[in-house]
C-alpha cells in the first residue's frame, strides 16, 4: 500500500501552498544575489518557502526555495499531519526504513516528464540554466544546492548512488565541486575510477520528488532508489539516461548528464555552507564536463541556501543521520530511549537518551557512534537519561548545565575523522579533514550511594509529586483559571 | 570597452607578483546570463588599476571583496583544464616554461 506522498515537486508546491507553507512571489527577483537572500531570510525566520515565478535574465525557468527547511514541511512531504511531534515522525520514517526495500520501476521516456526538452552537442550551455548567484562571495553560480548525483560503482554497476554534492557552473558545459572521499561517491570515483584514468558518468537531477530527495541526502546503507521506494511505500519510476545507462527519477525538473573527470581540478567555493559559515577554502575540486540537459516545461529550479539555522541540509541531515545512529545503537540492545540530533547545532551535537543501566554506558554509546561510517558530520555526543525529554532543548540545557562534571564528564576523543569544512578547527586539521570528538556525560554515576544523588525537581517527577496529584493538578488545570 | 573581472588570491596580497605572465582562474563580471563564468587564462596583472586593459577586482579566500582595484591583460586563453598545477591563489609563474 502506497503511503500519502508526491509525485512531484509541483504536487509537494501544491500541497505547501495549501498547508500556508509557501509564498509565490510574482514579481521579478534578480537570481544575482536577490533570489538567495530571500531564502536566507526564509531560513532564518522559519518563514513559508519562496516559490518564485519570475526571474530576471530567465524567462519561463521558476525557483523553488528552502523546499525542506522546518519540520512541518518535512511532515508535509511524508504525507503527514503538519503538526506531527519529531518523535512520531521518526517513528513513523523508521517503521518505512525498516520494512522490505522496494525495487524501482523503469519508465519510457513518453512517461518521463524530464524529457520534455533536449539539449545535446554545441547547445549544450549550462548558463541556460538559472544557477542562482546563491550569497555574495560564492566561488560561483551554484547551479545543484538540492538536488541530487547518480552515479554508479564500476566494478558493481548495480551498485548505484544518490547523494547531494553540491556543483557550481565553471563554465558552460562544466560544474566543480568537492566530493568529499568518505562519501559513497568519493569512495566510487576516488578508488574505482580514477586509478585506471576512467572518466565516471554521472548525471545531476535537480527538482526531483521530496522523497526522492530525503533518500539521496540520508546515510543509507543500501540503494537510495530502493530507499525512497520504502518511503514511498510503492517503487519510484525512474528513466534512462540520454548519453549513458543510468537511471534518474522521471518526474525531476532537470538532468544533467556526463562524465567526471579523474585527475584534474578546477577552483571551487567558497561556498556558505551547512555549518553557517564559509569555511572550506577554494581549492581545486572535482571536474564535471557536462554532455547533455533535458528539462521539463517551465522546469522549476529547487535552491537550498545554507547558512545560519535552519535550512534543509541541517533539518535533514540533523534527522535521518540521528535516526541511523538510533538503529545503531538498538541493533547493539543498548537500552536507549531515543535520539535527537538538533538541527539548531547544524548537526554537530547529538542527544541520545539512556536507561542508566551500568558504568560506562555513555562510553559505549560515543564509541558506537564515533566509530561508524557517520562520524564524520558531527562531533559531539551528549548522554542523557531516559527521563529527560531530548527533544526539549530547554531540558537539554539544564542537564547540560548541572550534571556534566566538568572534568570527569567530558572525554575527548583525539585524531578522529572531520571534514574540511568544521569552521573551529584549525586550518592544518581542516585541510586534511581530522577532527576531535567530545562525549559529553550527562548521567550520574551509578557508583554514587543513592541517599546522595540529587533528585530532579519537576512537575512530573513521581519522587516529587505523586501520580494522584499530578493527575488531580492536570484535570484541573483549566479550573484553577490558566488558559494554556 | 573595460571589462571587468575577478579573482581570488589565497596567499598574502604582498606576495602577488606583478607583470609576470600566470595561470590563473578569473571569472567574468559583464552583467547578463554569463556572469561570473570562469575562464583558465594566462594573464598580466599590476596593482596600477591603468597599466593593463581590463579591470580586476581581488576576492580573499573566504570570499571577501577587498577595496582594491587592480588591472589584468589577458595574454592567451587556456582551452581545457590545464594538468600541471596551475595557481590558485596567486598566479605560478611560467617563466621557466
Ligand atoms: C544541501 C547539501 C549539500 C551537500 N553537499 C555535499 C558536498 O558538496 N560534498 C559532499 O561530499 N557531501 C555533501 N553533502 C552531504 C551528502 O549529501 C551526504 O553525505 C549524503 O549522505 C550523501 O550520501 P552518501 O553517504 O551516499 O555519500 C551535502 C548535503 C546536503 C544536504
Amino acid at each position: 500500500m502506497p503511503f500519502k506522498y508526491y509525485k512531484d515537486n509541483r504536487e509537494f508546491i501544491k500541497a505547501l501552498e495549501k498547508s500556508g507553507d509557501l509564498v509565490t512571489i510574482e514579481q521579478e527577483v534578480d537570481w544575482d544575489m536577490e533570489l538567495g537572500a530571500i531564502v536566507r531570510r526564509a531560513c532564518e525566520k522559519n518563514s513559508p518557502a519562496p516559490y518564485f515565478k519570475k526571474i530576471k535574465d530567465y524567462p519561463g525557468w521558476e525557483a523553488f526555495g528552502a523546499p525542506m527547511s522546518t519540520w512541518r514541511r518535512l511532515n508535509i512531504a511524508m504525507g503527514l499531519d503538519p503538526e506531527t511531534p519529531i518523535n512520531e515522525l521518526q517513528d513513523e520514517y523508521i517503521r518505512r526504513i525498516t520494512a522490505p526495500t522496494i525495487k524501482p520501476v523503469e519508465v519510457s521516456r513518453e512517461n518521463a516528464p524530464c524529457k520534455e526538452n533536449l539539449l545535446t552537442g554545441d547547445d549544450v550551455d549550462l548558463f541556460k540554466l538559472v544557477a542562482p548567484m546563491v550569497h555574495g562571495g560564492d566561488g560561483g553560480r551554484y547551479l545543484c544546492t538540492w538536488h541530487m548525483v547518480v552515479g554508479a560503482s564500476l566494478k558493481a554497476p548495480d551498485n548505484v548512488n544518490w547523494g547531494m554534492y553540491r556543483q557550481m557552473v565553471f563554465d558552460e558545459k562544466t560544474m566543480c565541486g568537492p566530493v568529499l572521499p568518505f562519501s559513497d561517491m568519493g569512495k566510487m570515483f576516488y578508488e574505482e575510477y580514477a586509478p585506471i584514468d576512467k572518466p565516471m558518468p554521472f548525471a545531476t537531477v535537480i527538482g526531483m520528488d521530496p522523497l526522492s530527495g530525503i533518500a539521496a541526502c540520508a546515510p543509507a546503507p543500501y540503494s537510495e532508489a530502493e530507499y525512497t521506494g520504502q518511503l514511498m511505500g510503492e517503487p519510484v519510476e525512474l528513466v534512462k539516461c540520454e548519453t549513458n545507462n543510468l537511471l534518474v527519477p522521471a518526474h525531476a525538473e532537470v538532468i544533467i548528464e556526463g562524465e567526471i573527470i579523474p585527475h584534474v581540478g578546477i577552483e571551487e567555493a567558497p561556498f556558505g555552507e551547512y555549518t553557517g559559515y564559509r569555511t572550506s577554502p577554494r581549492a581545486a575540486r572535482t571536474v564535471y564536463k557536462v554532455t547533455c540537459i533535458t528539462y521539463r516545461h517551465n522546469p522549476i529550479l529547487t535552491v537550498s541556501n545554507m547558512g545560519i539555522p535552519t535550512d534543509e541540509g541541517q533539518l535533514l541531515r540533523s534527522f535521518s543521520l540521528a535516526l541511523e545512529m538510533r538503529k545503531l545503537l538498538e541493533s547493539q540492545q543498548i537500552p536507549i530511549s531515543g535520539v535527537y540530533m538538533l538541527p539548531e547545532s547544524t548537526h554537530h551535537l547529538v542527544a541520545v537518551g539512556v536507561r542508566n543501566a551500568y558504568p560506562g554506558i555513555a562510553h559505549q554509546i560515543g564509541h558506537l557512534v564515533f566509530g561508524s561510517k557517520l562520524a564524520p558530520w558531527f562531533h559531539m555526543v551528549m548522554v542523557v537519561d531516559d527521563k529527560t525529554d531530548i527533544y526539549n532543548l530547554n531540558e537539554l540545557m539544564h542537564d547540560f548545565s548541572t550534571k556534566l562534571h566538568p572534568s570527569k564528564g567530558i572525554h575527548i576523543y583525539k585524531s578522529h575523522v572531520g571534514t574540511p569544512l568544521y569552521p573551529f578547527a584549525d586550518p592544518a586539521d581542516r585541510k586534511y579533514g581530522k577532527g576531535d570528538k567530545v562525549l559529553f556525560d550527562c548521567l550520574f554515576p551509578l557508583d554514587w550511594p543513592l541517599a546522595e544523588t540529587p533528585i530532579k525537581v519537576g512537575f512530573s517527577n513521581p519522587d516529587i509529586y505523586p501520580l494522584e496529584i499530578q493527575e488531580k493538578v492536570l484535570s484541573s488545570w483549566k479550573e484553577y483559571g490558566f488558559k494554556d | 570597452m573595460r571589462k571587468e573581472w575577478d579573482t581570488y588570491i589565497l596567499t598574502k596580497l604582498a606576495e602577488v607578483e606583478e607583470d609576470v605572465e600566470t595561470l590563473r582562474v578569473i571569472r567574468d563580471l559583464t552583467p547578463g546570463t554569463h556572469k561570473y563564468r570562469g575562464k583558465f587564462v594566462k594573464c598580466l596583472i599590476s596593482r596600477d588599476p591603468d597599466k593593463y586593459p581590463d579591470t580586476l577586482r581581488v576576492r580573499l579566500g573566504r570570499g571577501q571583496l577587498t577595496n582594491k582595484i587592480w588591472s589584468i591583460k589577458i595574454t592567451a586563453e587556456v582551452e581545457g583544464i590545464p594538468t600541471k598545477p596551475y595557481h590558485m591563489s596567486g598566479g605560478i609563474s611560467l617563466k621557466e616554461d
